[in-house]
């Protein structure tokens, strides 16, 4: 068996070219939807003058629809999506397996749990998306130590998912537990929204904190790109190359962590996204994970993006994010698959 | 062999009392309609969830459980109110066997729907009947008269009964006839950023709607529990006339801090002129959450604040009054303006 080539063939890049333009255009029509109605030219102008010497012929409410409330809001579904795709496909390429998603380590259990913990003790905002981002880690810390200890003489990847399911199913079972001794009038429903998913509470601040993660993470795991391919084909080839297997699977693992606790730390739980964008975009360009990843991302931004417009659009109540992008999702991916000819991975 | 005796002993007086009530019991029909048997004298009262105020205020010696309440919310209550009851380590569940523990030998329940259903299995199950009980604001009168019956205390749901008579029921009346351009446009703000809300028709914003406010949020088939988000350029939208902010961690007046203090809520002209009204939430919530009898002062003081020229309460003489007659314990003259002046949280923290 070969190891993928190190060079990217030509005709696969133009298709992420048609999405980066498809990208920019939803990014751009984002601002001018909303149930605060602003012309969209407007919108863009109002954008615009952060740049440039713009005359100001708006009104102030304008100006704090599109800065104050749908900037922020954008940025965070372009962050959260690209960050779930992102994770969701080196967790794919990592555990050779296409029904892995980014919870499969206990990532959303344990984010859950420490939101709902967090809720529960009456914390505001920044407490409630710090407590998610512990209790994230923490979840998949104890998968990973787990794996690592009795996965030695086994099939450590095994090990590892099996205890990312169990650890899982426990701190959900803490979520229960929060919920079921929490006020059923102030605390239950805040909990209950909460794990349902919803951008509309992220402002500039959490984003600025909670870019970080994501994007070093992001880019450490671009730079393992080539890496994922080899780990693709699995340990034994990945040793013949000289890869340091152990060590390499664990900084996949912390990166993707970091990447998806920080998203949703802020987001809350949002299903769907991290598992079926790494196979839309393996569609699209193939399995090379150092054009897949990128293209993951760029996918996964736009589709959470497009779900959120609809979210925050379409009644005077909005709809929770991830009821949508499961509703919305499951239908189009199974459309696609259907359509599609092309392998897994 | 004692404990062999004392548990034989236990036995036979249960057997005893188990049949007993056969000499002493009565039926009765509850307020969905389901018959009842019930002992003749009701001594011990477990209240599920938001009935605990109305029970309390029928008959205070004889509820057994209390919500987990702070220390000034405990003070403003009679000692009967205070002093040993049960109540619930976190939250406000109790298990069935905890409730067997409690030995009620009455639970109230309210009558939502699908309630009835549920008060069958639950009085199956512990052979403690089950009343089902109304909490709309309409018919807080049958549900005093009634409860008074059962617990044996008609003249005190008498008293209650007058108190609704006087003070709520002129208001609907008096409502009608507020033209639709003067009505207050209310947005009800909750959740820690104040971005969730329960749309008009829902039973947590019956208050508002009761008095003649018109809810900004008229979303229809809307779960009743309720807290659906809103984006804050909805409410650049709608311009609500006035803010009415829920009560969780009240003491802090999180959720109030976080409209009047964020500079994008200040694109809302009732923030910017300062409408944004905490809800009172001692000894529990005047609007919401419990949804129970405690909406009757809220129903007064709500449509004092909102169309004062229409129903001229006088706010600290019918607070007092309320709280002698619904919490037993008559509050001072200054208790009563801190109560009051709890809907201002910066005047509020200006004194103790």
């Amino acid at each position: 068996m070969n190891p993928p080539s190190a060079r990217l063939a030509p005709h696969l890049l133009l298709r992420p070219f048609g999405l980066c333009l498809l990208l920019a255009l939803v990014f751009a029509a984002s601002f001018a939807i909303g149930r605060y109605p602003v012309p969209p030219l407007t919108a863009l102008q109002v954008l615009a003058a952060e740049i440039l010497p713009l005359d100001a012929h708006w009104s102030q409410e304008v100006e704090a629809v599109v800065l104050g409330i749908r900037l922020p809001r954008i940025l965070a579904a372009l962050l959260v999506g690209a960050a779930l795709s992102i994770s969701g496909t080196a967790y794919q390429g990592l555990f050779r397996n296409p029904m892995v998603s980014p919870g499969i380590l206990g990532v959303s259990a344990g984010a859950s749990f420490g939101a709902a913990l967090a809720i529960l003790l009456g914390y505001g905002m920044a407490g409630i998306q710090a407590f998610a981002f512990a209790g994230g880690l923490l979840a998949v810390g104890a998968s990973a130590a787990i794996g690592a200890g009795l996965g030695r003489h086994g099939d450590p990847l095994l090990v590892m998912v099996l205890a990312g399911i169990i650890v899982g199913t426990l701190f959900t079972a803490f979520v229960s537990l929060v919920k079921f001794v929490a006020d059923p009038y102030n605390t239950l429903p805040t909990i209950t929204f909460w794990l349902m998913g919803s951008l509309d509470t992220v402002e500039m601040a959490d984003l600025a904190l909670a870019a970080w993660p994501i994007l070093l993470g992001g880019a450490v795991l671009q730079a393992l790109g080539w890496t994922l391919n080899v780990l693709c084909f699995g340990d034994e080839e990945a040793r013949a190359l000289g890869l340091e297997t152990t060590r390499l699977r664990l900084l996949v693992i912390v990166c993707a962590t970091l990447v998806t606790a920080a998203a949703v730390a802020i987001s809350g739980i949002i299903g769907l996204v991290g598992l079926i964008v790494p196979h839309l975009a393996r569609m699209l360009v193939g399995p090379d994970h150092r054009l897949l990843l990128p293209v993951a991302a760029a996918l996964g931004a736009g589709f959470l993006l497009l779900v959120d417009d609809l979210a925050r659009s379409l009644f005077a109540v909005e709809v929770p994010l991830g009821i949508l992008t499961s509703v919305i999702g499951a239908p189009f991916f199974l459309y696609l698959l259907g359509r599609s000819r092309r392998g897994w991975a | 062999m004692g404990a062999r005796r004392f548990y034989l002993l236990t036995l036979l007086l249960a057997a005893l009392l188990g049949s007993a009530p056969a000499l002493a019991e009565r039926q009765l029909a509850d307020m969905s309609g389901r018959l009842l048997t019930l002992p003749d004298t009701v001594q011990r009262v477990y209240a599920i969830g938001h009935c605990i105020p109305v029970v309390a205020a029928v008959a205070p010696h004889k509820l057994a459980n209390n919500y987990r309440l702070g220390e000034r919310a405990l003070a403003l209550l009679a000692p009967a109110l205070r002093e040993g009851k049960v109540m619930p380590a976190q939250g406000m569940r109790f298990s069935d066997e905890e409730i067997v523990t409690m030995a009620p030998d009455l639970i109230v329940m309210e009558a939502m729907p699908g309630a009835g259903e549920r008060a069958d299995r639950l009085q199956e199950k512990l052979k403690i009947p089950v009343l089902l009980i109304e909490q709309d604001l309409r018919d807080f009168k049958r549900t005093f008269h009634l409860l008074g019956e059962v617990l044996g205390e008609p003249a005190q749901a008498q008293v209650l009964a007058d108190f609704v008579a006087t003070y709520l029921d002129p208001i609907p009346q008096l409502a009608k006839r507020i033209a639709p351009a003067q009505r207050k446009r209310v947005y009800y703000a909750e959740g820690p950023d104040g971005l969730s809300t329960n749309p008009a028709g829902s039973s947590h914003t019956q208050v508002l709607d009761f008095v003649g406010g018109v809810n900004v949020a008229q979303v229809a088939n809307l779960p009743d529990e309720g807290m659906s988000s809103v984006s804050l350029e909805q409410i650049y939208v709608w311009q609500p006339d006035l803010i009415l902010v829920w009560t969780p961690a009240a003491e802090q007046a999180t959720t109030w801090t976080a409209i009047v203090d964020n500079p994008l809520w200040q694109r809302v002209e009732a923030v910017r002129s300062g409408r944004v009204v905490q809800i009172p939430w001692l000894p529990y919530s005047w609007f919401d959450r419990p949804p129970g009898s405690n909406r009757i002062l809220g129903v007064i003081w709500l449509a004092e604040l909102l169309y004062p020229e229409v129903y001229h309460f006088d706010l600290e003489a019918v607070t007092r009054e309320y709280f002698s007659t619904f919490y037993h314990r008559e509050p001072s003259a200054e208790e009563v303006r801190a109560l009051l002046a709890l809907s201002r949280p910066q005047a509020g923290r200006a004194t103790p």
